[in-house]
């Protein structure tokens, strides 16, 4: 059926021509450039933009009022050992010594405690965070309970009541979404979340700019007029398979470069910044590894899969133009039903188990936009994989037995675009007889 | 050893074009068109544009099939020969604009299945033998378009292919061009390929071919080597000048006798037969004309074609427009 070493040459001249495009050089570096930055960014910006010292932050005490105030503060700013961070106290002598501590990064705040002409406390903070800041309110909140603490023991209470009174209160922050906030994937795994978000756009992207650069060779092997001496030597079918395989090879030849670069250094996050002396969090800190290659894998196969389906009728509608101009209009109908699949991607990103994301998972046309982040966040059966893969490669060759159907009629044919239900009769078309 | 009929043996011919007919919707392209091509021949395929040339050579290559008729080579219908058999200049040029021409032309060689280095070897030849070496690693939008053209054909023989299709060859080719097209032609006939091409400028197929097919609006108006055409209508024509005498009044005594088309220095005559243009040369003697030209040849290819269509239905009748890219009509 097929002649393999035709197209084998034919792939291999879509191939190498594509290669040597200065366009596709420049695309691709940049591409590279883009997921380098993008992968790594938690690590730029915490290199470039963010504060030098650590992320728990210290408070340095100037205790002038013997009230031992620095003993007491801690345990009002003990953290919850979650979201809450715990802020040191730490003491210095004199304001001047704190000040430069601040200055030096080794503390984030100073707090001067003296005390007023009616020997109340009084405090001072040094810092550059205003009012806002959640540290100045914990330290503003601490330091009033401390002050009217004192106070009372001043008035006459007896000290152990007094501190009684003013013990941190319990005080619990509970979210309002409760119990769902433990299977939306956001919060489960944000690496998961984050690389089938990616694959989502990425093969979609993928599947239109290099479907459409199939569509468009097309149209020029025809508008050059090279296309016919191609059916003579070839037959339609190869030109086609040939086309499509030699496309897909050259976006991969721009993809995997961009996928290992991006996934090595989202990988090797915390790796690289501990070079740069970073420290990005414990956000990306899960086993990346088993879920890039599961991911990676998955996505590859639904690329390859679906890129022949979507490819195919990229280069059976192609052939029915004659100008470039017409691409967009004659691949409108095709492009339908990569929305609904691009776009229901979305919702089975927030929603991966319902009867929604079972279905379209399932669907050749949909199945290759929405099946890797249904896989990856959803629990998808092994047998639902299988059905779905199974239907995408049925799909594949459908859509090639039905795109050399219109390569046949389209690729000697000028002039006006063909009804599609004249297309349907055909019998009226001049067409290649191979 | 004994075949089952050496008669039959002996008239086959290789390339057989039998009976076939293609219509495009309610457009008959191709109607019932028979003719035959004699291997290692240069084959002229005649008529005006439109005639259904392109479609009867897609039909020979087995690009298009026909809806009746049947197309065989040496017996095998065209459909089963392998795609290397075949090398094809369709009238529309074309190649891709980018590609450097020697990786384009190994490309399109493969792709007929040669082996890339007697493609190579081949390649080789063929720019040195059309004069177009330096332009071996140009891109094809960089040549002329002479040069294109010869490039087109190097696309149609680097695969050594038995049969060549060549439609309208010498379109848009200056005079040396085509000089050097036909003398690559002629190349091919001597290492025994056949070759038939097509054109529109019936004078060329005059001069190149041993045997010519013509057809009209998808018809064939006739066919044969091109003595046998030219002869096909009994007329003679007469070139025929007199010094001193452009005008050549006096043929108005001679009713038998037509003033085809007047040349520059000479007139073209019609005679229906050898002996009324003895009769004219003898009544020019007579009158003490100083005759400097009389010459007996049968009608161009170009008139016969005239001659047929004009004895055609009137439906068929040819338009100003397929006749005014015939060479010499007037």
């Amino acid at each position: 059926m097929f002649d393999f070493s035709r197209i084998g040459l034919i792939a291999r001249r879509e191939w190498s021509t594509r290669l040597k495009q200065r366009s596709f050089q420049i695309t691709t570096i940049i591409q590279i450039l883009v997921v380098l930055i993008a992968a790594l960014s938690p690590v730029i910006i915490a290199r470039f933009f963010g504060d030098d010292t650590d992320d728990a932050s210290t408070v340095v005490v100037v205790d002038q009022s013997d009230a031992g105030v620095a003993d007491r503060l801690s345990p009002y700013l003990q953290g919850d050992g979650d979201a809450l961070e715990t802020i040191a106290v730490e003491r210095a002598e004199t304001p001047d010594a704190a000040r430069s501590m601040v200055d030096d990064g080794d503390a984030e705040s100073a707090l001067i405690v003296t005390r007023d002409e009616n020997s109340a406390l009084a405090f001072s903070m040094i810092t550059d965070d205003d009012w806002s800041s959640a540290t100045v309110q914990r330290i503003y909140g601490a330091a009033s309970a401390i002050a009217m603490e004192d106070r009372l023991v001043q008035s006459g209470v007896p000290a152990g009541e007094a501190q009684q009174v003013f013990a941190p209160v319990a005080f619990d922050v509970e979210s309002v979404s409760g119990e769902q906030e433990d299977t939306s994937p956001q919060e489960s795994n944000p690496a998961e979340y984050v690389i089938a978000y990616v694959a989502t756009i990425l093969m979609f992207i993928a599947v239109m700019m290099y479907g459409t650069w199939i569509a468009q060779g097309v149209v020029e092997e025809k508008s050059s007029r090279i296309m016919e001496i191609m059916v003579n030597a070839a037959t339609p079918r190869d030109l086609l398979a040939g086309k499509v395989i030699g496309i897909m090879a050259a976006g991969l030849t721009q993809l995997l470069p961009m996928l290992l670069v991006g996934g090595l250094a989202f990988g090797f996050q915390s790796q690289i910044a501990d070079m740069v002396g970073v420290d990005v969090g414990t956000v990306l800190d899960i086993d990346f590894g088993a879920l890039s290659v599961k991911a990676f894998g998955f996505f590859l196969l639904y690329f390859l899969v679906g890129f022949i389906l979507y490819g195919s009728l990229y280069a059976g509608i192609g052939s029915l133009v004659s100008r470039q101009e017409e691409v967009n209009q004659a691949i409108a109908p095709m492009m339908t039903f990569m929305m609904i699949g691009y776009f229901s991607a979305f919702i089975v990103l927030a929603a991966p188990d319902t009867l929604f994301a079972r279905v379209l998972t399932i669907i050749p046309l949909t199945s290759p936009f929405v099946a890797v982040p249904r896989i990856l966040l959803g629990n998808p059966s092994n047998g639902e994989i299988i059905l779905s893969v199974v239907l995408l490669v049925l799909a594949a060759l459908g859509g090639m037995w039905i795109a050399g159907r219109l390569y046949r009629v389209g690729v000697l044919m000028y002039g006006q675009r063909p009804s599609w239900k004249s297309l349907i009769g055909m019998s009226r078309m001049q067409q290649v007889s191979r | 050893m004994e075949s089952r009929c050496s008669c039959e043996e002996e008239f086959r011919v290789s390339l057989d074009i039998q009976q076939i007919s293609k219509s495009f919707g309610d457009f008959k392209a191709v109607d019932q068109v028979s003719f035959s091509v004699k291997p290692g021949t240069i084959f002229g395929f005649l008529g005006t544009n439109g005639a259904g040339k392109t479609t009867t050579m897609r039909m020979i290559l087995d690009i298009i099939r026909p809806d009746a008729g049947a197309i065989t080579w040496d017996g095998t219908p065209t459909r089963d020969l392998p795609r290397a058999s075949f090398g094809y200049l369709p009238e529309e040029r074309g190649l891709y604009p980018k590609m450097v021409v020697e990786d384009q032309m190994l490309f399109l060689a493969q792709l007929y299945g040669a082996d890339k280095k007697e493609a190579q070897a081949e390649l080789d030849h063929w720019l040195a033998r059309l004069n177009i070496e330096e332009n071996r690693r140009k891109t094809v939008e960089q040549l002329s378009k002479g040069n294109q053209q010869k490039v087109q054909f190097l696309a149609a023989v680097l695969h050594q292919p038995e049969i060549l299709i060549l439609d309208e060859p010498f379109s848009g080719l200056d005079p040396v061009n085509a000089e050097q097209m036909k003398d690559a032609f002629r190349e091919m006939r001597d290492r025994g390929k056949t070759i038939i091409f097509s054109t529109h400028q019936l004078d060329d197929a005059q001069e190149l071919s041993s045997d010519v097919a013509i057809i009209h609006r998808g018809n064939l108006v006739a066919s044969g080597s091109v003595q046998e055409v030219r002869q096909s209508t009994g007329e003679h024509y007469v070139r025929f000048a007199v010094a001193g005498d452009a005008e050549l009044a006096w043929l108005a005594d001679h009713p038998d006798i037509q003033i085809v088309r007047r040349r520059a220095d000479f007139a073209e005559l019609a005679v229906p037969n050898t002996e009324v243009a003895q009769t004219l040369l003898q009544d020019a003697v007579a009158r003490h004309l100083p005759v400097t030209r009389f010459e007996i040849d049968y009608p161009s290819l170009n008139d016969i074609f005239l001659t047929k269509v004009r004895q055609m239905p009137e439906a068929m009748q040819p338009t100003e427009e397929e006749l005014s890219v015939l060479p010499v009509a007037d």
